[in-house]
């Protein structure tokens, strides 16, 4: 093994603009790796904070046996009544590493502003929650601006009494509804409407922030309920851009007639041991006697949008990857051939004198082996670089079924550092060897003469 | 079993050797069944025209190519039954080689040119590397290029230093494939006198390969080889 670095090094340096090229194929190869996984992680973790965090999906869903299914069809006999709900929470706090939990209701009807009706899809937990949400540090770190609601405070800072709601942009201007609660001034005496039609009601919807929500209650008769929007909400997707409400708990509950929730979700302070706790509160639920089913947040069945998101993006990633990868062994293939040709002499000399085969391929695959790894040291620093200029640039971009634009970060991964490096590092010993290889197989005397002529 | 006259085992040994090329319809016998001995600390030249078999000759003795037919003895080892790897070895530690276009590497000194055989060699113990590659030096009068890369040496010198690469391990044989064809005549003569000076000095065989005639009259033994037959 001895001199093997050596005499690789100095081949290196024997033709630097090869080497110069190669080497830089492969940094930038690199660095694309990493820029392309870094966004990829900024993506995910967006992707999996919201759903858990804001869509209030938890970490952990119960439902009641075939709830997911049939909880909005038949909440009455699909959906958790009051007792599940008490249930539930008992055995989940017997479990370490929650960190919050709480009812879920997931439901449909209508908001009216008086005038016109438009219909909704409502997201509601307990204030306590929506705050643990708000204040998170994952959500403050992930999603940053992004959850951030336009004009009032959160829902969670308002007394449920008065039916604190926040809608979406769209479903504001659908109702004519610019203010928020706290722009209202109090006592100011409510305006009748009179006609919908004329203009003076339409300034007159525009006065307040007073709606009514109406909706078919689980128990089939139809129910309606005051509430104040006190500040918009982003819906996050395009899907609910319009229809998207979020209110507390209790609200909800009235609205339905009901004691309990679609769902109930659990937050987990280390999400890394969702296994672990879902296995957990399997055991802890199924001494019971009632039967519930639990889903794991990245679950397709509960959270489709997420799922196939990332699938998309795995698909596109894997994809600029193998590129990156293919373009990279291509060059390495072609300087390592150059390589062997010009030294072809060399190498029925160094046959000849009595190195083996595997010495003098070795020979090369370490020489490439050291373009490799400082092309990957480049990389990083190239990565970095870039890495730094895009977060810098503020890029804003709107992806596909995210109703909001997102900035343009990249997170640095190490994960897609690593397998970089092995992809890279993989394609770069394949390429030299498979080159080396062929030329060491010939005749010793036939390497000699060619290099004659 | 041939013995030479002091009674040492030979250190080749050719029965019946024949390589045959084939281009296409031309089939080219570039060896006839030859049968060669060479004693030890013999100095050989082959002279013969070109075309006449002598790089052919000298690569299956070598070990760097193998025969159709007949039976390659060196050092009394039969060669046909060596795997690669064991035949890398026994150039190794046995042969050097003489290249007529010097073939050093061009990125290595003078001094890590004859290094390179050493690298490799497991029976020389690593301390001696460097005594060893100083004599060999001295040998061939490079001591003072030690540090020179190969393309600031003239052609004289770079034969010098392969030949120093080719003893720094103390092979048994030396072979060297018309070493001084790009040599002017009085470099030529030069590195025939250092060969010849280094042949009586450590006792190693040479074996070398010309189609110069004048060279005849300085060696011991000379075979001649004509359409891949020789006439000792
Ligand atoms: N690889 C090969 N393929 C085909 N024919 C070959 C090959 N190598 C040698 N020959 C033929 O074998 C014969 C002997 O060749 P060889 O190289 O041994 O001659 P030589 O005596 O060394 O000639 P020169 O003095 O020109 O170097 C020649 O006729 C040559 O054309
Ligand atoms: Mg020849």
């Amino acid at each position: 093994m001895r001199g093997l670095f050596k005499i690789a090094l100095r081949n290196l340096m024997r033709s630097k603009r090869r080497t110069a090229a190669t080497g830089m194929a492969i940094a930038l190869g690199f660095a694309g790796f990493l820029i392309i996984g870094g966004f990829y992680e900024r993506v995910a973790r967006l992707l999996e904070v919201y759903t858990v965090y804001p869509l209030t999906s938890g970490h952990l869903q119960v439902y009641r046996r075939d709830g997911l299914r049939l909880a909005q069809i038949t909440p009455t006999t699909h959906a958790l009544d009051g007792e599940d709900l008490g249930i539930i929470k008992t055995a989940v706090q017997q479990m370490e590493n929650v960190e919050f939990s709480g009812g879920r209701i997931l439901g449909e009807g209508f908001v009216s502003n008086g005038c016109t009706m438009v219909p909704f899809i409502a997201i509601a937990t307990e204030p306590r929650i929506n705050r643990a949400i708000r204040d998170h540090p994952l959500v403050k770190r992930w999603l940053g601006t992004l959850m951030m609601v336009g004009k009032g405070r959160d829902i969670a800072a308002y007394d449920p009494v008065i039916g604190p709601i926040a809608i979406t942009p769209g479903m504001g201007r659908m109702l004519s509804k610019d203010l928020v609660y706290d722009q209202v001034p109090t006592g100011r005496p409510l305006v009748p409407l009179g006609d919908c039609q004329s203009p003076a009601s339409r300034n007159a919807l525009a006065l307040d922030a007073n709606v009514q929500l109406v909706a078919a209650a689980w128990d089939g008769i139809f129910s309606t309920t005051d509430a104040e929007i006190v500040t918009r909400t982003a819906a996050g997707q395009t899907d609910l851009e319009n229809t998207l409400v979020v209110a507390p708990l209790s609200l909800l509950q009235s609205l339905y007639h009901t004691e309990g929730a679609t769902s109930y979700s659990v937050w987990l302070k280390d999400p890394s041991k969702l296994k672990q706790d879902l296995a957990l509160l399997q055991g802890l639920l199924q001494r019971t006697g009632r039967t519930y089913e639990i889903f794991q947040w990245d679950d397709e069945r509960i959270n489709p949008y997420y799922v196939g998101q990332m699938k998309f993006m795995a698909v596109l990633f894997t994809f600029l990857a193998g590129v990156a990868s293919l373009v990279i062994m291509f060059s390495i293939f072609n300087s390592a051939t150059i390589a062997v040709i010009e030294r072809t002499k060399e190498i029925g000399m160094f046959r000849a004198i009595g190195f083996r085969r595997a010495y003098v391929e070795r020979l090369f695959v370490v020489e490439f082996f050291l373009l490799c790894l400082f092309a990957l040291l480049a990389g990083v620093l190239l990565g970095t670089v870039g890495a730094l200029i895009i977060n810098h640039l503020n890029l804003a971009y709107e992806p596909p079924s995210i109703a909001v634009p997102l900035t343009i970060v990249i997170v640095p991964s190490w994960k897609s550092a690593l397998a970089g490096t092995i992809i890279i590092t993989g394609a770069t010993l394949f390429a030299s060897f498979s080159v080396a290889r062929k030329a060491c197989r010939q005749q010793i005397t036939h390497i000699l003469n060619q290099a004659h002529r | 079993m041939q013995k030479d006259h002091a009674g040492l085992q030979p250190i080749v040994q050719l029965t019946g050797v024949s390589k045959t090329y084939r281009l296409g319809q031309t089939v080219v016998e570039a060896l006839r069944t030859v049968d060669l001995t060479l004693a030890r600390r013999e100095f050989t030249a082959i002279i013969g025209p070109s075309g006449s078999g002598k790089s052919t000759l000298l690569s299956i003795i070598g070990c760097i190519d193998t025969p159709d037919r007949g039976r390659v003895l060196i050092d009394n080892i039969d060669t046909s039954r060596l795997s690669d790897n064991a035949l890398s070895d026994l150039r190794n530690e046995k042969i050097g080689f003489i290249f007529q276009s010097f073939n050093l590497v061009p990125v290595l000194t003078v001094y890590e040119n004859i290094e390179l055989p050493l690298l490799i060699n497991d029976t020389i113990a690593r301390a001696e590397h460097h005594a060893r590659i100083m004599t060999a030096l001295r040998d061939v009068g490079m001591e003072t290029y030690s540090t020179n890369l190969p393309d600031q040496l003239s052609g004289g010198q770079r034969q010098r230093v392969a030949i120093a690469r080719a003893l720094v391990q103390s092979p048994t044989l030396v072979l060297a494939d018309e070493p001084t064809a790009n040599l002017d005549s009085v470099n030529t003569h030069k590195i025939i006198d250092l060969m010849l000076d280094l042949n009586q000095k450590i006792g190693t065989s040479f074996l070398f390969s010309t189609h110069d005639e004048k060279l005849i009259d300085r060696v011991s033994r000379v075979i001649r080889i004509q359409d891949g037959s020789i006439s000792t």
